[in-house]
């Protein structure tokens, strides 16, 4: 049903899209039958692609050529596929959207060799964009992402963090490659600066919307849904805003420090995961998803006409209310 | 330049790219990332040789040492248990220095080396994933594989830069410091998937010698071949010369000699 939904939504886009589709396919292809392999194994596993679609509808702003626009948004798509490979191997992660990871499947100096072969891949595309402004973009975006990685691992575990700390963790991790999608788009199609802080604004406010409802998914879907245990972000230590709500409610505490302790038997997750559910921190979390997705539809407002801005604002409404 | 300002120009080289890949929880977890001595060495070689030499060969020098930190990291990982912090914080090091490379080329707006580098780990990335691939290769082609991705990169910076007469001396040089690790490790009796794909193309190729027997003389054969290409070479100065035959200790042509069977 959902899936329904994001087609129809990427309905006008759709021949551009199967392009693009098309392309990462011979992105990932390599001389190694190893890496070709674990490559598409992870392509096919799918995924959302709101990267290329962000370039996409973003490059409609200005002058708006899918041959070039392909060169952003494959090395974008490419780059968030390098980084889940990496990711599965920092959680020890053996499946994702339903398959055995990278590696979970090889082992994981597989996985690592993977994702170094489809980031430098991404490069090799971005480089057809001469455009110098476009890669200080994206060097800078990919830079703080890893230092968004490093700091959640500084994180982990740890209770006593404030929301800030959530929020400026989540802007590196997910919001800074939307919000850049979205700049580059508009960059390398030449919309004017106005346009493009507008849509590197509007990327940034939906891609905090995003991960919020991420995490709160992690605890209202289920198991089936999510093709790994509801609550594992908890499981992992990764402190996401429905926790930080209930961190210091004495109801809460100790069996919040039980989860991140590793010792929580299945019964006791599904018993806290069932708790948390219920809780008022679900609603709250979602306030505040809704209140970026709020700014981010005000930033569609100052954009000019364009048949886009109607995209840009379905896709962004669709992001805030998703069930998977 | 002597040898002494060369040995002084590489540290001071060393120093540099640890201020710009200086990463407090980094540091702290994953250690200081991996700048050995004859790979900064190459990189400099033309510097050291006298070439000229402005900030944009320095900074791509340095883009260039960063890729290595970047892939000798990952080259760290664990293959079935990467769970400790230390070697989470090892995947993100290696992450973060390719994001450092690049942001490096980018602040110079040098797009074509970009493409030449990504081009190189692409291929860099293929031949270290084909120990795990079951590949069946000629010794030669061993030599090949591992020659790619010890000194593909330099020999990249050095093409970008109308260096390339460098090239022969960072091939073989580079090669020799890999194939004295592996006997050293076999001396230790311990073993290394590249020595396991060696083996196993021994079995189904059928070598005209074991790989062991092969890699001694391999080693020998290099390390006589540079000294040949050092002492004909009208390009390099004499301390660059001497600092070459000291480095592989080609002076007293020592061989390491493991002709151990396993």
């Amino acid at each position: 049903m959902e899936k329904m939904k994001l087609k129809m939504l990427y309905s006008d886009m759709r021949s551009d899209l199967d392009l693009i589709e098309k392309e990462l396919e011979i992105a990932v292809n390599s001389s190694s039958d190893l890496l070709n392999e674990a490559s598409l194994h992870l392509l096919l596993a799918g995924g959302k692609r709101i990267r290329p679609v962000f370039v996409l509808l973003a490059a409609k702003f200005g002058n708006y050529q899918i041959d070039q626009m392909m060169n952003v948004a494959v090395p974008l798509e490419l780059i968030h596929m390098a980084s889940l490979v990496h990711d599965d191997v920092i959680d020890d992660s053996e499946m994702r959207r339903g398959q055995l990871t990278v590696k979970a499947q090889w082992n994981n100096r597989v996985a690592m060799y993977t994702g170094d072969f489809i980031f430098a891949r991404a490069l090799e595309y971005i480089t057809n964009i001469n455009n110098p402004q476009a890669h200080r973009i994206l060097s800078y975006a990919m830079v703080e992402i890893c230092v968004g990685e490093i700091i959640q691992i500084e994180d982990k575990f740890r209770l006593d963090q404030r929301l800030q700390d959530y929020f400026r963790r989540i802007k590196r991790k997910t919001a800074l490659l939307i919000s850049s999608s979205c700049q580059l788009g508009a960059v390398v199609s030449g919309a004017d600066e106005k346009t493009a802080t507008h849509l590197k604004r509007f990327g940034y406010y939906v891609g905090m919307s995003f991960q919020i409802i991420d995490d709160i998914l992690d605890i209202t879907s289920t198991d089936k849904e999510l093709g790994k245990p509801a609550g594992s972000d908890l499981i992992q230590g990764n402190i996401t805003l429905p926790i930080l709500f209930l961190k210091d409610s004495p109801e809460f505490r100790p069996a919040l420090e039980h989860a991140i302790s590793g010792n929580m038997t299945e019964i006791e997750r599904l018993a806290l995961v069932k708790r948390i559910r219920e809780s008022d921190a679900i609603p709250k979390a979602k306030a505040i998803s809704n209140r970026y997705l709020q700014k981010a539809l005000k930033e569609i407002d100052s954009l000019p006409a364009s048949p886009a801005k109607k995209s840009l604002r379905e896709i962004a409404l669709y992001m805030g209310k998703r069930k998977f | 330049m002597n040898e002494k300002f060369i040995h002084k120009t590489i540290e001071q080289f060393h120093s540099k790219i640890l201020d710009y890949v200086r990463h407090r929880t980094l540091r702290k977890h994953a250690g200081e990332p991996d700048l050995r001595e004859d790979r900064l060495f190459f990189l400099l070689l033309p510097l050291l040789n006298g070439n000229q030499w402005d900030d944009e060969h320095e900074q791509s020098a340095i883009s260039v040492a960063v890729i290595y930190c970047a892939l000798t990291a990952h080259d760290q990982i664990k293959e079935l248990n990467a769970s400790s912090k230390s070697q989470q914080l090892t995947v993100l090091a290696g992450d973060y220095y390719s994001g450092l490379y690049y942001q490096i080329l980018a602040s110079l707006s040098n797009i074509d080396l970009i493409r030449s580098l990504s081009n190189g780990i692409i291929d860099i990335s293929e031949k270290k994933a084909s120990v795990y691939d079951d590949v069946k290769q000629s010794f030669e082609q061993w030599m090949e594989t591992i020659q790619t991705i010890e000194s593909l990169s330099i020999e990249q910076f050095y093409d970008h830069f109308n260096f390339a007469a460098y090239k022969p001396f960072v091939r073989r040089g580079l090669l020799i410091h890999r194939i004295v690790n592996e006997l050293e490790l076999v001396k230790q009796g311990k073993g290394s998937r590249f020595q396991d794909s060696l083996s196993d193309s021994e079995q189904h190729l059928g070598f005209s010698h074991t790989w062991l027997v092969l890699l001694n003389k391999e080693l020998a054969i290099q390390k006589n071949k540079l000294m040949e290409e050092i002492s004909r070479s009208h390009l390099l100065s004499h301390s660059v010369q001497q600092y070459l035959v000291d480095m592989f200790e080609l002076r007293l042509n020592e061989q390491v000699s493991v002709m151990r069977e396993r």
